[in-house]
């Protein structure tokens, strides 16, 4: 791990309604959305993210998923370069 | 039955698919194994069928230590929630296409299993003009689909010859080409003579006697072949004649019950060899075939011994002759004493088997025969004759081997002096011959300088017997042991289980897929691997029942 932070995992949730502003939010709550995402550590994406330590392998999925639909690299950086082809002209 | 499907065409950049390459991930519920055959719709509406060779489990870890840190830092009890992304992969050998088309697949073509008559059409069973039962195919998803042999690649005269590989003690490789053979008498009962050497225990001396103890799986494996559970019919038996009474004049292991039943039935009989039937052709240089001769001078004796006249010698009179030969300065020049002297030595204990008799010695209770006789009158369609050879040691067993198949040859060729008559002459020509012989390695063993008597007669017959009809079916433990050209000339190969050894020193397995290789060394009791001339794939596995004649265990 380059960073000692690094497997702690934020998670922010707003306060909606008028209760959960005035006392703050159920512990209970909080402590079974912590267990289920201390669940999730088993299976990461080790090795094959950089953020691994910090990324949970569903998240990763999803993104891998998405970005399979992504258009490539090369595709996506010719965009920029053709329009400043043109402004140049 | 309708077509399900169990998968998609994957073709990646690493990985494409190719003219005779598919690969597919398949539904997770779905269970598959290699030689399973599938069918996968292609352009111009066609449809190829492909057959499985091998199959991985993919996942999206790049690395063991990725599966080690999924498990919580190496905790093997650990579980996780969610399942790591993974897939099986399977990769399949285009078999053909129904529109011949060879392009490659594309990527997501659908994967559907085949049914039987998609296999069959896969296959190339379905255009066989001339079938001949020889197993089924048992698929993944519970589908038993019959094979036939093609009989034009079996007999001749396309193709001809058969060999089966496979470790013993599983009973798979004399009770497949008891199959077979029982296949062709069932299948082209007018066209065929067999002749079987019995060379371990008494497994072939009842062929035609059912066995009691058939039950009714086997009996509707056997019909779902196509055929009849029933043993041979008309099969005579000749066994090695012995001076004993006791056994019937023989010193065959075959029950005692048993054997007295052909008695009555006159269908057995018992071989010996009289001086003439030894002088004549390459008779007695297979009596000592695995002497070494680096010298030739046992070839110098027998061309000597051949100019005899053996018509009237009796074993006596002959060894006389050749003990003279061994006295100073008896012989002459050009074979030497130490050379009659050593032959002598052979001589005397190579021929001290009561097999070694007189015709004058023939009596109808002893129900003797000379093979040259016996063969002549029992070479009919339909018959089957079973030669044991059992009790013999090698290098007699070697002489009989020798002598019927050198007479066999002899007379398909035509010889007069073998068959006189011009009309069975004829009738023989038509007559396909199957010869089947157990431990070909003992006979036909793969050595540097060949030439050897008996394994140069069994090339003639893999080299030229298709033509004239006679068809060697042989079985071995090891492949590596036997002759190469004996090995090529087989149109139809079989592959029981052997051991890696085998499959890494012997070089007919390098071909096959690495998948298939671990296969056959731990295919189970009645399943083999199949090659044969007119499959459009090179190896299948097929099932086949089991025998259902009578095996007795022996004395």
């Amino acid at each position: 791990m380059s960073n000692p932070l690094q497997g702690v995992i934020k998670v922010e949730r707003y306060a909606i309604d008028a209760a959960e502003i005035d006392q703050g939010l159920d512990g209970g709550r909080i402590d079974v959305i912590s267990q289920h995402l201390m669940r999730e550590r088993n299976v990461t994406p080790f090795q094959a993210d950089l953020r691994w330590a910090a990324h949970l392998y569903p998240v990763f999925a999803a993104e891998t998923f998405l970005k399979t639909s992504f258009r490539s690299d090369a595709h996506f950086m010719a965009l920029f370069s053709n329009r400043e082809d043109a402004n140049g002209k | 039955m309708a077509s399900e499907l169990i998968g998609r065409v994957t073709a990646t950049e690493s990985r494409p698919t190719t003219c005779d390459t598919v690969r597919f991930w398949v539904e997770d519920r779905v269970v598959i194994r290699p030689f399973d055959i599938v069918k996968i719709p292609h352009i111009a509406d066609s449809e190829t069928f492909a057959i499985i060779q091998d199959l991985s489990f993919v996942t999206d870890s790049p690395g063991y230590l990725g599966s080690y840190v999924s498990a919580d830092f190496g905790d093997v009890n650990a579980t996780p929630m969610n399942r790591r992304l993974g897939t099986t992969v399977a990769e399949a050998r285009i078999l053909c296409n129904t529109k011949n088309i060879e392009m490659p697949i594309r990527e997501g073509a659908a994967v559907e299993w085949a049914n039987a008559d998609n296999i069959r059409f896969a296959l190339g069973i379905d255009a066989i003009k001339a079938p001949i039962p020889a197993g089924w195919i048992e698929t993944s998803n519970h589908q038993s689909v019959a094979v036939d042999l093609d009989a034009r690649y079996v007999l001749g005269p396309e193709g001809a010859h058969l060999n089966i590989a496979g470790i013993s003690g599983l009973a798979t490789k004399t009770s497949y080409a008891m199959f077979l053979m029982n296949s062709l008498h069932q299948k082209m009962k007018d066209a065929v003579t067999m002749i079987i050497f019995n060379v371990k225990g008494g497994d072939l001396l009842a062929l035609d006697q059912p066995d009691p103890a058939l039950d009714n799986e086997t009996r509707v494996q056997w019909q779902k072949c196509g055929l009849q559970p029933v043993p041979f019919s008309d099969v005579v038996y000749f066994y090695p004649f012995a001076k004993r009474q006791s056994n019937f004049f023989t010193n065959s292991h075959n029950p005692h019950d048993v054997l007295e039943r052909q008695v009555e039935a006159s269908k057995a009989f018992n071989y010996f060899y009289d001086v003439a039937t030894c002088l004549r052709g390459k008779t007695l240089p297979v009596l000592f075939s695995d002497i070494d001769d680096a010298t030739s001078s046992m070839d110098s004796i027998f061309a000597k011994l051949g100019e005899l006249d053996g018509t009237n010698m009796t074993w006596e009179s002959f060894r006389d002759f050749v003990k003279k030969q061994t006295e100073r300065g008896a012989s002459d020049k050009d074979i030497t004493v130490q050379s009659w002297r050593k032959f002598w030595r052979l001589l005397q204990t190579r021929t001290e088997s009561d097999l070694f008799t007189e015709r004058s010695s023939v009596k109808p209770d002893k129900r003797q025969v000379l093979f040259s006789e016996g063969l002549k009158e029992h070479l009919r369609p339909g018959r089957v004759i079973v030669v044991d050879i059992e009790p013999l040691p090698d290098y007699l067993q070697a002489l009989v081997v020798g002598e019927v198949v050198q007479f066999l040859y002899a007379c398909k060729l035509g010889d007069p002096d073998c068959m006189e008559d011009e009309d069975d002459r004829r009738n023989l020509a038509k007559l396909k011959i199957v010869i089947f012989a157990d431990e070909l390695n003992k006979y036909a063993p793969k050595l540097e300088s060949g030439g050897r008597a008996l394994t140069s007669s069994l090339l003639d017959i893999t080299e030229r017997g298709r033509s004239l009809g006679m068809v060697l079916f042989g079985a071995e433990q090891f492949r590596s042991g036997v002759h190469d050209r004996i090995l090529g000339n087989c149109s139809t190969n079989i592959y029981g289980r052997t051991n890696p050894v085998e499959t890494a020193k012997c070089p007919d397995y390098r071909y096959f897929p690495d998948a298939y290789k671990s296969i056959v060394t731990r295919v189970p009791q009645g399943d083999l691997l199949l090659q044969h001339a007119i499959f459009k794939t090179a190896l299948i596995r097929v099932k086949f029942p089991r025998p259902c004649y009578f095996q007795p265990k022996g004395n």
